[in-house]
């Protein structure tokens, strides 16, 4: 590779070919007409995205840059060499910010580049400018792309994955499926409903092409109404896929059935008006809003009626499972732990503290109960912290609040001899009259302990602010009895008193299991108007039916 | 120009008909050799080597017709028009050896350079050249 100045003051590249010729890139007599010439053969048809094939000295995207200011340019340059020319005597410095350069990849790399910026850019008409004299140099480098990006321009991806949705009463609803407890629940609700459901599978982890390329497929082979994901799963942090489904106008459903903060907070791209977002629990509708997400409802959880219903259960099925009183969950014994291991050690007392005391309350912030619990000394170490060491200490007070709640609640219920479900960490934490049984199958064996609990005790879990958990949906369901804490939600969900009981303080539990264990007419007429309710208003046909509703009224 | 001679009457004549003949081609070759060399700089694809085979050919020729004028110029007996007459159809010929050198080795971009900010002006100078010539032949 040589550069050539002529007498004229003009810089020119002569380099090498494959083939042992040596030609030049630039003009020595009028570069700059040259390139000119090159802008004014080439029309743009309106991209706004541009793949510019060869960088040269830069003179043709000094003039792009010029002619098309508000046109992204992703300039493909295999050699290396030739970007530091052109930065050290071509046209670098005229490049404006919209210049995007792929330098050195392989022809499938820089594709792969090229497929991710258009992905990122949300998939806009895409055109090619081909530098002919570095193409014609190099066609082994260059060649491949460019029919690569050929096939793209041709097919004109972005017009296949637009088309009108929501026409007909039977939709296609593309679900992600990362292997999510809830996903079965809500195919087979969907199915129930009348609507096709086509899967776009993914895993923690994988590579964004892998996902990208799924979805798209499925938009191209399925043409679905819209997306459905639980907790965002299947979005990036970058907002890729948001991006591409605005572009398309793709709208997508996503239900978080789970704390939302961790996840958005990183993921502030994927707000956009294509993104539909439903909250199990109302106390973070405006935190959702303040974070750009236009739409945003809440919908609590369900059961699934196919699954948790009522049950005749065997001789062998009773002695195993049978009790008087039931509880199902974890103690948060391991959670808590990992989570305190990632605080410093000077900030552990105030973990304790703050988990002691929003133990006792709900819907305090849990920032503001972090904040409260803490010396002036620990507040200044906290203020330290990065983001996600705060969200850390954050997690761990949240775990162990939960620890020390459930475990004052199931005390109050020493004297039925209850019987934990849960992980192994309950028996460091309770002995004497309670017995901790190992964890029971979701699907399976966990409709038949509810059949056979006389009364099922609920903690819920200190992150739930207002809502209520799988257990308030799944106990009725099997018309068995709950006992469970008053979250504000419930009162919308159910009669209580009628459907459900809850105590609003840990010193009516003894006195209400009392009550409710004694009185056998009472408390299965109770449950059996649970069922009802559960059967009638909370199935996730319901939710399912609700999404779809609004789905349809937002963007059909 | 006059001449009782009947051979170099004929001679006379047939130079200044060659000499029509070249003027009445070297200014659309020139505009030609022009265009080819910015569709060689746009794409040098098929169309460019098509347009610019034939205008190689033309060229050939017209340099060829040039050389048989000049030759034909050496044997009048008058010698009003001297050899430097022709000097940039002289200069012709080492530049069509380099466009040739460029096609052979695909450097599109030097022969579009050597076609525009060369030849083409070359061309332009020789027409005027044989324009005079033209002229003293009258």
């Amino acid at each position: 590779m040589e550069l050539i100045r002529s007498p004229k003051g003009h810089h020119s590249l002569r380099v090498t070919c494959p083939d042992g010729t040596a030609r030049m890139l630039h003009s020595l007599y009028g570069p700059e007409e040259e390139a000119t010439a090159l802008v004014d053969a080439f029309d743009p048809g309106g991209a706004r995205f541009v793949v510019v094939l060869g960088l040269g000295l830069g003179f043709h995207v000094a003039e792009l840059c010029r002619r098309y200011p508000a046109t992204e340019l992703i300039v493909i340059e295999g050699k290396a060499e030739i970007r530091d020319l052109c930065g050290k005597h071509g046209k670098a410095d005229r490049f404006s910010e919209k210049v995007h350069l792929v330098v050195g990849s392989s022809p499938l790399d820089a594709v792969s580049e090229i497929s991710r910026l258009h992905l990122r850019a949300g998939l806009p008409p895409l055109a090619v400018f081909p530098f002919a004299p570095e193409v014609a140099a190099f066609p082994e480098y260059y060649g491949p792309i460019r029919g690569a990006l050929d096939r793209t321009v041709s097919v004109r991806l972005w017009d296949r994955l637009r088309y009108p949705k929501f026409r007909g009463e039977a939709l296609t609803v593309a679900l992600f499926d990362f292997g999510y407890f809830l996903t079965e629940e809500i195919a087979r609700a969907a199915r129930a409903l009348g609507h096709s459901v086509v899967r776009v599978p993914g895993e923690k982890g994988e590579s964004l092409g892998d996902m990208l390329g799924r979805a798209i497929e499925t938009i191209a082979a399925h043409r679905p109404d819209f997306f459905l994901t639980v907790n965002h799963l299947g979005f990036d942090e970058d907002g890729v896929l948001a991006n591409l489904f605005r572009s398309i106008e793709m709208p997508a459903a996503i239900w978080y059935v789970d704390s939302p903060n961790v996840v958005v907070k990183a993921f502030p791209r994927n707000a956009t008006p294509y993104s539909a977002v439903f909250i199990w629990d109302e106390g973070y509708l405006g935190e959702l809003r303040s974070l750009g997400f236009e739409n945003v409802s809440y919908l609590p959880l369900a059961a699934d009626e196919t699954v948790f219903r009522r049950r005749s259960l065997s001789p062998q099925e009773t002695r195993k499972l049978g009790t008087a009183v039931g509880f199902v969950g974890d103690s948060m014994v391991v959670p808590a732990r990992d989570h305190l291991r990632k605080v410093p050690v000077e900030l552990h007392a105030a973990v304790e503290r703050a988990a002691h005391r929003l133990q006792g309350t709900r819907g305090v912030p849990i920032a503001e109960s972090v904040g409260e619990s803490m010396e002036p000394a620990e507040r200044e170490a906290f203020e330290t912290l990065a983001e996600k060491g705060k969200s850390d200490l954050e997690a761990a007070v949240l775990c162990r609040a939960t620890l020390l709640y459930r475990l004052s609640c199931l005390r109050e219920l020493w004297e039925f001899n209850p019987c934990i479900r849960g992980d192994d960490g309950w028996k460091g934490l309770v002995s004497g009259n309670f017995r901790v049984a190992p964890r029971l199958n979701y699907y399976k064996e966990l409709p038949l302990f509810y059949n056979a609990c006389r009364l099922n005790f609920n903690a819920t879990s200190v992150q739930m602010g207002k809502a209520v958990n799988q257990r308030v949906f799944d106990v009725p369901a099997c018309g068995a009895f709950l006992l469970t804490d008053h979250q504000e939600a419930i009162e919308a969900l159910f009669e209580v008193g009628k459907e459900v009981v809850t105590y609003r303080e840990r010193g009516e539990i003894a006195e209400l299991s009392r009550y409710y264990l004694r009185e056998d007419d009472a408390r299965k007429a109770l449950a059996e108007r649970g069922r009802r309710r559960v059967l009638s208003e909370h199935t996730y046909r319901h939710r399912i039916g609700g999404i779809v509703r609004f789905m349809r009224t937002v963007y059909g | 120009m006059g001449t009782n001679d009947p051979r170099q009457a004929e001679l006379l004549e047939k130079i200044r008909q060659g000499i029509d003949s070249a003027l009445g081609i070297t200014g659309m070759i020139g505009g030609r050799f022009i265009a080819c060399s910015k569709q060689l700089r746009v794409e040098p694809g098929t169309e460019a080597f098509t347009l610019l085979s034939g205008e190689i050919a033309n060229l050939g020729d017209l340099l060829a017709l040039v050389q048989e004028i000049r030759k034909g110029v050496g044997f009048l007996a008058d010698r009003t028009v001297t050899a430097d007459a022709f000097v940039s159809w002289e200069k012709s010929i080492p530049l069509f050896r380099e466009i040739i050198a460029a096609l052979e080795g695909k450097d599109w971009i030097t022969l579009a350079d050597l076609m525009q900010y060369e030849l083409a002006p070359l061309l332009e100078a020789g027409e005027k050249e044989l324009a005079g010539v033209r002229e003293l032949l009258a």
